[in-house]
């Protein structure tokens, strides 16, 4: 037995070693095929942070007023992020150094989220065996490591919060379960690192923060509250919520807002409820009825006025005491209605049905079945796996990005079911293959074999290890063999056998294809997987690629370009304008000052940008000269078909405008057929707008030379509009090679007339400077 | 200190005015080649020695303007290079603004006899953009501004001087008196007999259409690792030189009109060892997606695009990358010395250097470095570079030099001497880290940390060990399972007479190879009594339990055999069993659950 346990072990260890190298190189496509960056929008933010911490130290950190960003008002870093992400990456960087490893900040950048999809993935691990078994844990474990969902946050370069706190989520469960299983204060604390490790990394903490307070209500109302429950609650709502309130960007937060109270609420019927089992102990049953009517009398009051108080200062503000984003998870369409930031972010929408096949493939499938399995066991941990699983689906629904909630919560389910399911296909193979032995035996002997499928007798000397669900069963269930109706037994068993998990075995060939159906379900898994990773999540979206004829890869790397030049080319004093999607590329690329970035925190702000963007140029330029603006870029996909490029996003520009300058009005750039449109067919204040110019200027004869077609837009399909685009009061300076880039410079004074809108001390502005 | 540099300067003095009487220049052509993007000054003098003593000094002179930006300067007699070195002061006489230099020749020139000199003299950035801010299409023009007539202490009887142009679009030229243009080429033939000292500026106003490569720094890391490898890493910050670019930068000029691309570069060429492997190109910003590399026998080329062309003015930076083999760039000397032969600058065509500096990484542990340096002005420093596994640093030779053009991409040498075990240090480390690190579990596995000793604590130690005698135990066992079964089996296989008959001999044999197992077990119990009576005791059950189950296998054996005695038919006989069977094997299995249970505890 100690034998087989400790290859057990090992085989273990080793099949978790090997998922998590492969979590960790799934996640490679994106250096592979294009290079060790970082990608995207955020993540350039965070790694520009992380470069501050490595150069300044952890505590300056804190202090850090940011002056590059949010011109002229500036941005307190230490107070609104989530640094777990930073420190994290900054720890690391250290420690490498420490030992003279001479890493760059960027690569152990890049290469942290993989690595942490790898803990994640080991946390998954230890979450299902905890809640089911090892081999669900293992299936878990593998199938968390690849999931696409999770691997579009986290390839190599994807350096977001999302990274490390997927890992932190997963990991605080694990821990929870764990304290709750097993009572031990020491699994507590450790939990409450792993609580406080997930307030520090993301703002989803909130998820974490109200799913436990179900998990326990739920425990509460079931009847199965224990001590060790309230073993693994209770520091949690108390000290985790002291320790998450010592974070900056939570601070009061975490005591004010109504993200929180759930857990508070809980704390307190847990307490009522094991207090009322203490005197139900004390007191003979008479009193006890006694006093439960009192108390409830008294309580019935108490909670009357409490809950007006809370109503009372829940609808004193305006959002009820709730965040816009937090407030979208519980009305959907709040976001679109009331706040077009928060709606312009595609991740910000709702997923659509083949989002969650692409996403998580069979396990979508598979998970309902993981439900039912929890169901037939409902233990401690499988509870929560139940309601971790519909909660999370539930957030899903509201928005793309908590897809990623969902994910680790479908892969456990699905652990769970493929582990059942594999579990009895094998079994029941082996029992067929046994009964066949035994049948040829006995007619060997000339005897028939009376025994039906029922038998579940193994060869009696060999107590082999794979008894686990038959064990399990008797160890939690009913017994299942003693004094029953034989006969209306064996009917049972000759019709539903194979459905009960009993050990009533399936058909061996109906196993045998079970079996094969599950691998090439599993195989079929894996190789979406590697698929979507390789082809779907791996673009930096900085670098663009596009196939040659001959296989070859033709790489545009005008972001990079441009902001090199700007870097490099202009007083690193200047401002730079643009949609705030470019504002930490922008800062963390070029190191310019930026007017907005996706900090989105100030509306107005950004609004001043989108309406400057809508107007007529003279009226942008006045708006820019007084923002100190010197360059201004656009990005523009005309040329070579990139579609996500400005006039794409224009449409939201002019609706953050118009939200609070309402001079812009969403109708006057709506051209024919009700549109955005940049034809013939557009409507002429889109084509005066600033917009407009900065993107078709110069455009035409160049299309015409390159398309042979004047005015040709790739992205649109369609000729523009007007093909002359003179430039008054801004200047091109720079467009990079596929024009994806133009870089304007905001004039001085006006071209040539300079007759309208005067001068007014922007020369001399410019003069001192110089 | 100061004093002694006071009197070598004032000696110096004496010396140069003492050798201004003693040449007489007797010809002089000055050749001004300005077709590149520095200027090469080629002065062929033809030098009379007219002094009462055998001469081996001569003094060139330039303006300031010019000395300050010289790269190279060369005296060459028959092209073999003189020993040329600055004097700190001008000789007497000589007009402000004037700095001197004084070339020692090998072999003396004798009293009356000529020598012939080439005096060649490189010079960077001496083109001033006029006007100094360009648009884009306009073209680039210059000026160059340089003495007229050769600049020297000595008498000069016949000379001529010659401007080369890189274009024949000249704006103008001073003096116009005894100049003349002819295609790109400005002559002045015969500028006469001139005294000492003779001063004339002369200056060309030209188109220059060739964009202007300027490395503003470049520093070069150049890391030796003995276990094969050389990496070299070079950092540029580079910028287009000329005219500024001003205004609107067209894109769609650039791409499609003939002269957008004026004034303009969009790459640069690097001839890089034909061993080279691993390149890269980057910088801050990650790679930079564009570049061509071209392997040939004996170079490997790479042709370098930056992220965007360079207008005037315009700059940026990069780093590139690479590896060599040892072979070929460190060769072993006598002694255990080492010599690391690398080029100083960098291998771009076209650049000039402002500011060089050559880090040289030796492996940590070298010793006796010594560095063979091939021009003068070359600074040393030393620094220490921690990297890889490193506790004591690698000590890094900082070389640096400021002007330097292609043509002093000259290979150094560095002598250093490293031993074997140098280069075992660090493997050697890690293993003994890993071998550290393993004894430390292996340790850790083996102490104990309690820190009550109480009598819970012995019960629960004893606990342990009982428990693992007890696993010892299952083996005998197993054995007993596994004879268990094949009595149930051989009860099963008694189908005829003969069979039956032999039967009891068969179950005595397979008892007999139980017994000498008794014995073992029961030392196994006793010391199990004494560690943990209560585990002893539920294992004498249990194997009390096996003796009945022993017998009950045993009785329906003989049941059988009995049947079958009685002429029952085989298939009768068991059906008659099947019931005593199925129990007895239902006991055997839950005797075996039951043993598994006592031994996991």
């Amino acid at each position: 037995m100690a034998a087989v346990n400790a290859w057990g072990w090992s085989a273990r260890s080793l099949l978790l070693l090997l998922i998590a190298t492969m979590s960790f190189s799934i996640r490679l496509f994106s250096v592979v095929k294009y290079e060790s960056v970082i990608h995207e929008f955020d993540p350039y933010f965070n790694y520009r942070v992380t470069q501050f911490l490595t150069k300044n130290g952890f505590y300056n950190m804190w202090d850090w007023f940011d002056d590059r960003t949010w011109y002229p008002l500036g941005r307190v870093i230490g107070g609104t992020v989530y640094p777990g992400l930073i420190y994290t990456a900054g720890l690391m960087y250290q420690l490498l150094h420490f030992f003279n490893i001479p890493v760059h900040v960027q690569e152990v950048c890049v290469f942290t989220a993989p690595l942490f999809s790898a803990f994640c993935s080991l946390a998954a691990y230890g979450l299902v065996s905890e809640c089911w078994d090892t081999g669900a844990g293992l299936a878990a474990a593998a199938l968390i490591g690849m999931v696409p969902s999770y691997i579009s946050r986290s390839v190599a370069g994807s350096y977001d919060n999302e990274g490390v706190a997927i890992f932190a989520l997963v990991f605080t469960f694990y821990t929870f379960i764990k304290t709750v299983n097993s009572g031990s204060l020491r699994w507590g604390t450790i939990n409450l690192l792993a609580y406080f490790y997930m307030v520090l990394s993301w703002g989803g903490y909130s998820f974490v923060i109200n799913l436990i307070p179900i998990y326990c209500l739920a425990c509460v109302v079931t009847g199965r509250l224990t001590a060790r429950h309230y073993l693994a609650f209770a520091p949690l709502v108390f000290v985790g919520t002291l320790l998450a309130a010592s974070i900056p960007v939570v601070g009061f937060n975490a005591v004010m807002m109504s993200e929180h109270f759930a857990s508070f609420l809980v704390a307190a019927v847990m307490h009522a409820a094991l207090a009322v089992r203490w005197v139900k102990a004390l007191l003979p049953p008479r009193q006890f009825e006694y006093a439960t009517r009192l108390v409830l009398l008294g309580g019935a009051c108490g909670l009357a006025g409490l809950v007006l108080m809370m109503l009372g200062y829940v609808l004193r503000s305006p959002t009820f005491g709730w965040t816009g984003r937090s407030l979208t998870l519980l009305d959907p369409t709040y976001a679109s209605r009331f706040v077009p930031i928060i709606a312009s972010v595609s991740e910000h929408q709702p997923p659509s049905w083949p989002s969650y096949i692409t996403d998580l493939h069979f396990a979508a499938l598979l998970a309902p079945a993981g439900i039912m399995a929890a169901f037939r066991k409902l233990d401690n941990g499988s509870l929560f796996l139940v309601l971790y699983g519909i909660t999370a689906v539930y957030f899903s629904g509201v928005m793309v990005r908590l897809m990623l909630v969902l994910a680790p919560a479908v892969c456990c389910l699905s652990g769970v079911a493929i582990s059942d399911i594999l579990t009895t296909l094998t079994s029941s193979l082996k029992a067929g293959y046994v009964s066949f032995q035994k049948s040829q035996r006995t007619s060997a002997t000339g005897e028939a074999s009376e025994d039906g499928g029922a038998s579940t007798s193994d060869e009696p000397a060999t107590p082999t290890p794979s008894k686990t669900p038959s064990g399990r069963k008797s160890k939690s269930g009913k017994p299942a063999s003693s004094s029953d109706d034989k006969s209306s037994r064996t009917i049972y068993n000759s019709l539903f056998g194979w459905l009960s998990s009993e050990s009533n075995p399936l058909p061996a060939p109906v196993a045998a294809l079970g079996l094969l159906l599950m691998l090439g379900l599993m195989a079929l898994y894996t190789i979406h997987c590697v698929g979507v990773s390789a082809d779907m999540y791996s673009a930096p979206s900085i670098v663009l690629q596009s196939h040659r004829q001959d296989g070859s890869f033709y790489v545009f790397d005008d972001f990079r370009e441009a902001y090199a030049w700007l870097r490099h080319n202009t007083h690193p004093e200047t401002k730079v304008a643009s949609w705030w999607d470019y504002g930490y590329q922008t800062t963390a690329m070029a190191n310019r000052t930026v007017i907005v970035d996706n900090n989105t925190w100030n509306t107005s702000h950004i609004a001043t940008v989108g309406r400057a963007m809508s107007s007529p140029e003279a009226k942008a330029w006045r708006i820019y000269r007084s923002l100190d603006v010197e360059y201004v870029f656009v990005v523009f996909g005309g040329m070579i078909g990139y579609s996500s490029d400005d006039i794409n996003k224009f449409l939201w520009m002019v609706r953050i405008g118009g939200g609070v300058y309402p001079e812009i009005k969403e109708q006057d750039y709506i051209g024919e057929g009700g549109q955005y449109r940049i034809d013939s067919g557009a409507s002429p204040t889109m084509l005066k707008s600033l917009m407009y110019k900065l993107s078709y200027h110069d455009f035409a004869p160049a299309a015409q030379r390159q398309f042979g077609m004047n005015g040709y837009d790739r992205v649109r399909n369609t000729q523009i509009g007007k093909t002359e685009v003179p430039l008054k009061y801004f200047e091109e300076v720079f467009t990079s090679e596929h024009w994806m880039m133009r870089i304007y410079r905001v004039r001085d004074q006006p071209n040539r007339d300079a007759a309208k809108p005067a001068s007014r001390g922007g020369a001399k502005r410019k003069a001192a400077r110089a | 200190m100061s004093r002694l540099c006071t009197v070598l300067v004032l000696a110096a003095c004496l010396v140069a005015s003492a050798a201004a009487a003693d040449f007489v220049v007797e010809n002089a052509s000055r050749r001004i080649n300005l077709k590149n993007t520095w200027a090469k000054a080629i002065d062929t003098l033809k030098a009379k020695n007219t002094g009462g003593s055998d001469l081996s000094n001569f003094v060139v002179c330039y303006p300031e303007s010019i000395a300050s930006r010289i790269a190279v300067l060369k005296v060459l007699i028959k092209k073999e290079k003189q020993e040329v070195a600055p004097l700190q002061q001008a000789p007497q006489g000589a007009p402000a603004g004037v700095s001197c230099y004084q070339a020692t020749f090998k072999s003396t020139v004798k009293k009356g006899a000529t020598v012939d000199l080439d005096v060649v003299a490189t010079v960077t950035g001496v083109f001033k953009p006029n006007p100094a801010k360009i648009a884009q299409g306009e073209k680039q023009y210059v000026e160059y501004y340089d003495n007229l007539y050769l600049l020297s202490p000595y008498e000069v009887t016949e000379q001529s001087s010659t401007v080369l142009l890189p274009t024949s679009d000249v704006r103008s030229f001073s003096p116009q008196d005894g100049g003349s243009k002819s295609g790109s080429k400005v002559s002045y033939a015969a500028l006469g007999k001139q005294g000492p000292w003779a001063v004339q500026q002369l200056k060309v106003h030209f188109h220059h259409d060739k964009p202007f490569k300027r490395v503003n720094s470049l520093v070069r890391e150049i890391e030796v690792s003995h276990w094969g490898n050389i990496y070299v890493e070079e950092t540029y910050e580079i910028q287009n030189a000329g005219s500024q670019h001003t205004g609107k930068f067209s894109r769609l000029t650039y791409a499609h009109s003939p002269d957008g691309k004026t004034n303009s570069f969009p790459d640069v060429k690097a001839h890089l060892p034909a061993a080279a492997h691993s390149l890269y190109y980057k910088d801050i910003i990650g790679n930079i997606s564009s570049s061509d590399t071209t392997h040939t026998s004996r170079e490997t080329l790479i042709e370098v695009r930056l992220r965007y062309p360079l207008m005037g003015g315009w700059k940026t930076d990069f780093t590139l990358g690479y590896s060599v083999p040892l072979e070929g760039f460190l060769y072993r000397r006598p002694k255990g010395k080492l010599r690391l032969l690398m080029d100083l600058s960098t291998s771009f065509d076209d650049v000039w250097v402002e500011q060089l500096t050559t880090r040289v990484v030796l492996p940590e542990g070298a010793k006796h470095i010594k560095a063979t340096l091939p021009f003068a002005d070359i600074q040393q420093s030393w620094d220490k570079k921690f990297t890889y596994l490193d506790t004591a640093g690698r000590p890094v030779l900082v070389l640096s030099k400021s002007n330097v053009v292609p043509e002093q991409n000259k290979p150094f040498a560095v002598d250093y001497s490293f031993t074997f075990t140098g280069m075992m240090r660090e493997p050697l480390l890690l293993i003994s880290v890993f071998a550290a690190f393993f004894a430390a579990v292996a340790l850790y596995n083996r102490l104990d940390f309690t820190i009550t000793r109480d009598e819970k604590w012995q019960e629960g130690q004893a606990h342990d060990k009982a428990l693992g005698l007890i696993q010892s135990l299952t083996e005998y066992w197993d054995r007993e399972a596994d004879v268990l079964d094949r009595l149930v089996r051989l009860a099963h296989s008694i189908s005829n007479r003969p069979s039956a008959d032999a039967a009891p001999a068969s179950r005595q044999a397979l008892e007999a190879e139980l017994r000498p197992l008794d014995e073992q077990s029961k030392a196994l119990l006793s010391q199990v009594e004494a560690l943990s009576p209560k585990l002893a005791a539920a294992a004498r059950n249990h194997g009390d339990k096996s003796k009945v189950l022993l017998g009950r296998a045993a009785k329906l054996l003989s049941d059988k055999s009995d049947l079958i005695k009685k002429d029952v038919a085989a298939h009768e006989a068991s059906a008659k069993l099947a019931g005593a069977t199925r129990q007895l094997e239902e006991a055997i299995r839950e005797w075996v659950d039951e043993g598994a249970k006592l031994a996991q505890g």
